[in-house]
């Protein structure tokens, strides 16, 4: 039998397992096999070697599966229990952002008012000014951090458990 | 198909608790299998294994429904490997694997006797030292080939490479495969 008509039946071979042939190649293939006892055992060669590689045993343990299950659902409820917490904190971010642009105005001219009247120095009530502005945007940030370091002790906590 | 990827993307956007547990009991030993062909290693598996389920919770609103989920866990999964192996000042996923590992496969589930497990394990030692001696990267590709079915478009996506190179790697692993094999056996 012609050496290419091997050589292209075991490319057939390997093609048909990696990427898959055409039927007309298919139909070649098993006529071709039929007949050639040589190249029917380079077949069954791959056929064994992709049997044994499929046939290793490799489960992941059921005490793994319980642990990350564990792990993860913990985390999936903290995470819920974050984000029903996180809702009053962003309507207190709204509130406060709406309520100090409509309210500036008359804080800086009452603050500048009390200046006056007290015979202040300037850089100390627009000192007050800015502390009165940054306040609530610090105590929402200082409360989110809080909540944040808490839950990833708390991750942590649990991962090492 | 569509509706149920698409169902899913929700309740992974909303970390639904049943649904991860659900998740990782249907997934547990395709990841794990999947994990052990990148590092070879048992105890770093079973540690990106709980990492892995982690970044699916932590990710899980970046899920799109057009991707089959394995293959985007699978993704999370290498990419964790990767970083892993960075981390080991530029290590190479090969340059992980400790050929005396991979003892600890567990024995088929069919309750068989002690000597049927003896035998089970010694042939799964063997074996998957043979396996070890395959490069990572060819080993990857045949699990995803020939363990996991994925598609060859399929695999380039996990691998994050053109489909020429997933397929050349499979060709070139399944010789190298064949090769160990008969001479494992023989």
């Amino acid at each position: 039998m012609n050496s290419e008509l091997h050589t292209r039946a075991k490319k057939l071979i390997v093609a048909d397992r990696v990427e898959g042939i055409s039927a007309a190649e298919h139909d070649w293939l098993e006529g071709h096999l039929a007949e050639c006892g040589e190249c029917s055992t380079e077949a069954s060669r791959v056929s064994a070697a992709i049997q044994a590689f499929r046939a290793v045993p490799m489960t992941a343990s059921p005490d793994l599966v319980r642990r990350t299950s564990s792990i993860v659902l913990q985390r999936a409820r903290q995470k819920r229990t974050a984000r029903r917490e996180s809702v009053p904190l962003w309507i207190a971010t709204a509130v406060s952002a709406a309520s100090m642009a409509y309210t500036s105005s008359y804080v800086w001219s009452a603050l500048a008012w009390i200046g006056r009247f007290s015979h202040m120095p300037e850089i100390l009530w627009q000192s007050g000014f800015l502390m009165w502005w940054f306040m609530p945007a610090s105590v929402l940030a200082a409360a989110a951090a809080w909540r944040r370091t808490k839950q990833q002790n708390e991750y942590w906590r649990q991962k090492w458990q | 198909m569509e509706q149920d990827r698409q169902k899913l993307a929700e309740q992974l956007r909303d970390g639904d608790p049943e649904t991860l547990d659900g998740l990782i009991e249907v997934y547990q030993h395709r990841l794990f299998r999947y994990l052990m062909s990148l590092t070879g290693n048992r105890p770093l598996s079973e540690d990106l294994f709980q990492e892995t389920w982690i970044r699916v919770l932590e990710r899980g609103h970046q899920y799109r429904p057009d991707w089959k989920f394995e293959i985007w866990l699978f993704s999370i999964a290498r990419h964790l490997a990767i970083d892993f192996s960075r981390q080991k000042k530029g290590a190479s996923l090969d340059e992980l694997m400790d050929p005396e590992e991979g003892t600890g496969f567990e024995p088929p589930a069919d309750e068989p006797t002690p000597f049927d497990r003896t035998l089970a394990e010694e042939e799964a030692t063997r074996m998957t030292r043979l396996l070890d001696q395959i490069p990572a990267v060819y080993r990857e590709v045949l699990t995803l080939r020939f363990r996991e079915d994925l598609a060859l478009d399929e695999i380039a996506a996990v691998i994050r490479a053109p489909l020429p190179t997933a397929k050349s790697r499979l060709y070139r692993g399944l010789e190298g495969l064949r090769k160990l094999i008969e001479g494992g056996i023989a």
